[in-house]
């Protein structure tokens, strides 16, 4: 449980991060399906796009929070391609500065052809899951077995899944008034929602069973493991809820229903992160 | 100069703590901070007999550590600024002050629990076998402190001469992972066979 507190602000940076992400990923995915968007939507989904943005410098901030001296950050420069925290740190930081330059090209009118603004909102998601896969692949120590495997990346990959769909699908709702989300994109957004929801609980209750199976001299396991089950069982409860929502309602009333689903999601992934945080046994002391 | 190491004798060592005392009132550190852990490790348990007696197999053991300034070391492999480093002149793993910036990564690879992060001074702080009293022909102060002259440091292949090349007692991990530069003796109570159902009874305190 310290474990978890120590590393709220991480926990927030991840929940953040995947959710703006994944955003962005379902929009690329409406702008590649819908080419037909009227202007009108494009215009707003462009300023709406703001939203997503906002998760992701508030996720960079919490980030920094967790940094015990900020200013020297820089230094990373010295570990490109050797430190995963690198890795993580810059991938982030390069989809960022992506992310930004679209919104801003796009704000400026120069994305108003369909194909310039699916290679971009494309490049901008590819950036996005890389970021994603190495937010996961951070955490692989060989000295925490289970961080040392392949279920905290599929964890965030299951956060970016479920919440950026549905934040995605709340910005997009609200910007396409005349065709809100429908036929091919908006199933789309319901399979990604299902997916992810799916994703997400499955990792996370692989990574709590490893950690209610692990060995430790330092850690009472099975009080540990008691802490983390109401977590558990929220984190399924409200990924289904979030799931749900992506099914309900048409227009506006859809618009609430995906936006209620965001906020249902963002504490799902928060707690299922603090899950992941939880499980941070140690191989030897 | 040859790689430097520590020795630690389990069979002395009563884990009366001087060690981290001594080394928490030299390098004034805060409350939460310290540079030397001494892990009690306990285990066993005492059963009833049919004659109304009691049997045992309980045991009780410390284990005093610092930081390994290991060969292979976890802490250096991953750290994102370079902050945590391998000086090539001792082999002692240190921390560049000036370039750390708190991430705790390092407290997170270090299967010995050894790095900590200082939030007060904005840093990892891990033993650094005092190297500036090492310049001075000095001994880490933990070393002196003993009472039980259960600790000893030098160029680890002088240790190895010495006192063997046992690195390994529960809880501590298999040293293929990160070739620590420490020895140690074990004491009876850690080569039981019941060991590795023993459990570390002072977590709050390292
Ligand atoms: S004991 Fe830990 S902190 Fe010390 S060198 Fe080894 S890995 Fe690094
Ligand atoms: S806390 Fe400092 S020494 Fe440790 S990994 Fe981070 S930057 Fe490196």
């Amino acid at each position: 449980m310290d474990a978890v507190i120590k590393e709220l602000p991480l926990a927030l940076f991840t929940t953040l991060a995947s959710v703006g992400i994944g955003a962005f990923v379902t929009m690329f995915v409406a702008i590649y399906v819908n080419k037909s968007m009227e202007a009108s939507g494009v215009k707003q989904l462009d300023k709406l796009t703001a939203v997503p943005l906002a998760f992701c410098v508030l996720a960079l901030i919490c980030a920094f929070f967790h940094l015990a001296s900020p200013m020297h950050a820089v230094n990373i420069v010295n570990t490109i391609g050797t430190s995963p925290m690198t890795n993580e740190i810059v991938a982030f930081c390069v989809f960022l500065v992506l992310a930004i330059v679209y919104w801003i090209v796009a704000l400026t009118g120069g994305l108003s052809k369909h194909g310039p603004r699916v290679v971009f909102s494309g490049i901008v998601a590819l950036a996005g899951l890389i970021s994603c896969i190495m937010m996961g692949l951070a955490y692989a120590l060989p000295a925490i077995p289970i961080w040392n495997s392949p279920w905290g990346t599929v964890q965030v990959l299951g956060a970016m899944l479920l919440g950026g769909t549905l934040l995605g699908g709340t910005i997009l709702n609200m910007s396409v008034k005349e065709t809100p989300l429908e036929g091919e994109a908006d199933g789309r957004i319901r399979l990604l929602a299902m997916l992810g929801a799916l994703v997400l609980v499955v990792g996370t209750a692989v990574l709590f069973g490893m950690g209610a199976g692990a060995k430790s001299a330092m850690i009472n396991v099975a009080a540990n493991t008691g802490t983390l089950i109401v977590p558990l069982i929220l984190t399924i409860a409200f990924s289904i809820v979030a799931a749900i929502t992506a099914f309900l309602g048409r227009g506006a009333k859809r618009t609430a229903w995906l936006a209620c689903g965001t906020i249902v999601a963002l504490i799902a992934i928060f707690l299922a992160r603090g899950i992941f945080y939880g499980v941070q046994i140690g191989i030897g002391l | 100069m040859a790689q430097y190491g520590f020795f630690y004798d389990n069979t002395r060592c009563t884990g009366c703590k001087t060690c981290v005392m001594a080394c928490k009132d030299y390098y004034d550190s805060p409350l939460p901070i310290a540079r030397r852990k001494v892990y009690d490790v306990e285990g066993g348990e005492w059963r009833g007999e049919a004659e109304g007696g009691y049997e045992t197999d309980s045991f009780l053991y410390h284990l005093s550590l610092g930081c390994q300034h290991c060969d292979k070391p976890a802490c250096v492999d991953v750290c994102p600024t370079t902050a945590m480093h391998k000086d090539p002149k001792d082999g002692i793993v240190k921390v560049d002050v000036n370039k750390c910036m708190g991430c705790g990564y390092c407290v997170m690879a270090c299967p010995y629990n050894s790095p900590q992060i200082d939030r007060e001074h904005g840093h990892a702080v891990k033993c650094e076998a005092c190297w500036e009293r090492l310049d001075e022909g000095k001994t880490p102060v933990c070393v002196s402190a003993c009472p039980l002259r259960a600790l000893d440091s030098g160029p680890i292949d002088e240790l190895k001469r010495k006192y063997g090349d046992v690195r390994q007692i529960y809880p501590m991990v298999d040293p293929s992972m990160t070739e620590p530069n420490f020895v140690i003796k074990p004491s009876p109570a850690s080569e039981l066979p019941i060991v590795e159902t023993g459990y570390v009874s002072n977590p709050e305190e390292v």
